[in-house]
């Protein structure tokens, strides 16, 4: 069953999936309120259209498989128990991402799972050249790691999965503004993780290096209050 | 190194602006600085280098062994308990009500007790059973008019069963219940169950069995006529309930493997929308 169908769709939206043959063109909504009037089988159908996005959305926020299948899995299983509450004002998919991307920031929270070491030390005690010529996904994803939660999932939502800011605002449950500025933080902190490697600072140049600087212009408020119009 | 006029902006800062999530006043100012520092044109560089790569990662799907553990989990979850509304109708229409959980569990406990237990049921014996009327709404018993007027001959037994929270029981319970309706099919004319004082409404008309029955099945094409219905009772500590009064009703399902059994109390058919079923289900066994 695991990889039968590609269901990279980049919108957000279901209609796409809508049209499976498989799925005898039966839309994410019905298929809900079909498991929510007793179907057995038409939630486990709308996971299985769902399932690839939301993995790899909880993956790169989380960073590590187990615990993106712990959050998948208590989320499904949320979602499968709370599916009464879904209100027909926003996409199955979007719900589903909502709920998905919730499990997996509880679970940052609880297991602290984000790694204080700092991903250079990380890829050097690896003996990886984090510097190499070709910047792998795997050193993107590790530098994902190093993001907090709330910013690698607004990040990978956005970048990753291209779904529109306003849904992801949905998803988050945070203003659009406050997408923007989590994506803007996500991008730079990467950026920095990523970049090549500084010129040795010289005594009186602390600062030599870009991702080193103190935050001189930076945004002192937290999400949303960066200034977004 | 290099010597800009201002300070070197931070990494979030050109990042900001890149993503054009800044004041156009401090845009204005970043993008000043941008023009005259390498250094942090070459941050700026980076961030629009990470956004592509995020763009471009590989479309990962979810390993075969992570998705066989959330179907596991799922299905168990399905033999467990799901707090449904009674009155769950399509998403097209208007919204889904979005009563409390925790008001829904408690309406559970106390107001109406109502299990939905899919049965696994060998369908072999379906010609012994009583066929739905054409819009299935004939759900009645013995002695109850039908809206068809056509006396529809399902079982109504008094088993005594004391069901419980626990589905695998009542699984048991059920599969002996069905055995013993299909060996006495029809069953009933003549028998004068035992009919605990508080179901005794529920009984005496049709109506209450047939708003119960479309209720249980969310109305729609599930309003089925019951293969059985069966007066019962139900233990739960956990809810204070102790051999409480409940109506065993078996209904047939589109999938010829599947009945459902839903254990209601008597306020099946005239509690508020908070009614509540739990649908527990069991795999047919082959």
């Amino acid at each position: 069953m695991a990889g039968s169908r590609d269901d990279d769709t980049q919108t957000g939206e279901a209609r796409p999936d809508a049209t499976r043959p498989d799925d005898s063109g039966v839309d994410d909504a019905t298929l809900l309120s079909r498991h929510v009037a007793g179907d057995r089988d038409a939630f486990t159908t709308l996971v299985e259209r769902h399932r690839d996005r939301l993995w790899r959305v909880a993956l790169r926020t989380l960073g590590n498989p187990d615990d993106a299948a712990d959050a998948v899995q208590e989320a499904l299983l949320s979602a499968y128990r709370g599916a009464q509450a879904f209100r027909g004002d926003a996409a199955v998919t979007t719900w589903l991402h909502r709920i998905v991307v919730n499990a997996c920031l509880d679970l940052a929270r609880r297991r602290a799972v984000r790694p204080t070491v700092p991903l250079d030390e990380q890829l050097h005690a690896s003996g990886v050249d984090p510097h190499g010529a070709s910047e792998t996904a795997a050193d993107l994803l590790a530098a994902l790691r190093q993001l907090p939660a709330e910013q690698a999932a607004a990040v990978v939502l956005v970048d990753a999965e291209g779904m529109p800011v306003a849904e992801v605002a949905i998803v988050l449950g945070v203003p659009v503004g406050t997408v923007k500025s989590r994506c803007a933080r996500a991008r730079g902190r990467l950026a920095v993780l990523l970049s090549p490697p500084a010129p040795p600072p010289g005594p009186g140049n602390p600062a030599a290096s870009p991702g080193v600087q103190p935050n001189v212009a930076g945004d002192p408020g937290g999400d949303g209050t960066g200034g977004t119009p | 190194m290099t010597s800009p006029l201002t300070p070197h902006l931070d990494a979030d800062r050109i990042a900001a602006v890149e993503a054009d999530a800044v004041d156009p006043a401090v845009a204005a100012e970043a993008r000043a600085h941008l023009e005259t520092c390498p250094e942090c044109r070459a941050v700026l560089d980076r961030v629009v280098a990470v956004r592509e790569q995020l763009g471009a990662l590989p479309p990962e799907r979810m390993p075969a062994g992570v998705w066989r553990r959330m179907e596991g989990a799922l299905g168990s979850a399905a033999t467990q308990s799901t707090v449904l509304p009674m009155n769950g109708r399509g998403l097209a229409g208007s919204r889904w009500r979005r009563p409390g959980v925790a008001a829904l569990a408690a309406a559970a406990a106390v107001v109406a007790l109502v299990a939905a237990v899919v049965v696994g049921a060998n369908r072999s014996d379906n010609s012994a059973r009583p066929a739905a009327g054409p819009d299935g709404v004939t759900g009645v018993g013995p002695g109850f008019a039908t809206p068809q007027s056509t006396p529809t001959a399902f079982a109504t037994l008094t088993s005594g069963h004391t069901y419980t929270a626990d589905p695998r029981h009542n699984q048991q319970l059920l599969r002996e219940l069905l055995q013993h309706s299909t060996s006495v099919p029809g069953n009933t004319s003549g028998v004068k169950p035992q009919v605990a004082p508080p179901l005794q409404a529920f009984l005496a008309s049709p109506q209450p069995a047939l708003t119960c029955d479309e209720r249980l099945t969310a109305g729609g094409d599930r309003v089925q006529a019951p293969i059985v219905v069966d007066l019962a009772q139900f233990t739960d500590p956990a809810h204070h309930l102790r051999n409480a009064p409940v109506l065993v009703i078996v209904v047939p399902t589109d999938n010829p493997n599947v009945d459902w059994a839903y254990i209601v109390g008597p306020k099946c058919a005239t509690a508020p929308d908070n009614d509540l079923k739990q649908l527990v289900t069991v795999p047919v066994p082959h």
